[in-house]
């Protein structure tokens, strides 16, 4: 019987001291909430942009100084081995044997 | 089947991640009944429970993409609201500035007026201000054994073995410690039944 009171106490008592899910100023304390959140959101679009800036300004200056040089950049030579295969033909041309032995 | 309530929140949280900010609203205006309720009883003010709730839903939107959605958000909100307050507590006392019992003394109307409120087994009490003040100082004013269990229990819902692992004590201490707590303020408050 005493078991039974207490718990019927108990249960209104539970209720009425831990049981609320609502206030009466709600909408006061979600509108401060919701400010001090979009204060937030904005700081961290800050940081993102100015962290995004600090590597694609760099990136995008690399980029335009390569598109540059590649469009300065003189037409290619022969190569140096095609040069010297010429050169070695030319020489062999010019071997000051060749005339002495047609001569002889 | 899915709780409806729980894909709700599902909803608003995948919102406020895909960049609807203004849907954290929703989360803070379903949730901040019970988490300013948790900060008050551990910081007995209610000015203070409100700066801590507030800071807690801050946390809470920061760290949203850590949410797993395994618990609900309620209970995420909660243990973040819990770990605030014990932070908070870590680096100043606690206000227990009255008795309990001079505390119902004086506010006896009040307490009369909690119990007669919410008669239908259905409705909830609706806070105001003056009543959140009012359990800030009976939450201070309790025992802080009694205070911690009733925590524990009553506000954040834990069930008896996560209380257990909380306090690192036995299911059996916990209910016998539980049942100590509720009688201790049965009997303060009887009177007024």
């Amino acid at each position: 019987m005493d078991n039974d009171q207490n718990e019927l106490i108990w249960q209104r008592l539970s209720k009425a001291l831990f049981g609320g899910d609502r206030t009466t100023d709600e909408g006061l304390f979600t509108y401060r909430v919701m400010e001090q959140v979009r204060r937030v959101e904005s700081a961290l679009e800050d940081v993102a942009w100015h962290r995004f800036l600090r590597w694609a300004v760099p990136m995008l200056g690399a980029g335009v100084a390569s598109l540059i040089l590649a469009a300065r950049t003189p037409a290619r030579t022969a190569s140096p081995s095609i040069e010297s295969a010429v050169f070695q033909l030319s020489a062999f041309d010019e071997d000051p044997l060749t005339p002495v032995l047609e001569n002889f | 089947m899915d709780d409806p309530l729980l894909r709700n929140q599902k909803e608003l949280i995948a919102e406020v991640l895909g960049g609807k900010v203004e849907a954290f609203g929703e989360l803070v205006r379903a949730h901040q009944a019970r988490v300013r309720l948790v900060c008050l009883a551990f910081l007995g003010n209610s000015t203070e429970a409100d700066d801590a709730a507030q800071d807690a839903f801050l946390k809470a939107f920061q760290g949203l993409n850590n949410f797993k959605g395994d618990a609900s958000f309620e209970t995420w909100i909660i243990r973040i609201a819990d770990n605030h307050c014990l932070d908070l507590l870590r680096t100043r006392k606690r206000h227990r500035t009255e008795s309990l019992d001079a505390l119902l003394e004086e506010k006896g109307d009040a307490v009369e007026g909690f119990l007669s409120r919410g008669g239908a087994a259905d409705e909830m009490p609706l806070y105001s201000p003056p009543d959140l003040e009012f359990l800030g100082r009976l939450f201070a004013a309790l025992p802080d054994d009694d205070r911690e269990i009733l925590i524990l229990r009553e506000i954040e819902r834990l069930p008896y073995g996560a209380i257990a692992d909380r306090l690192k004590c036995s299911l059996d201490a916990v209910k016998s410690r539980l049942k100590r707590s509720r009688q201790s303020l049965i009997e303060k408050c009887r009177k007024y039944f």
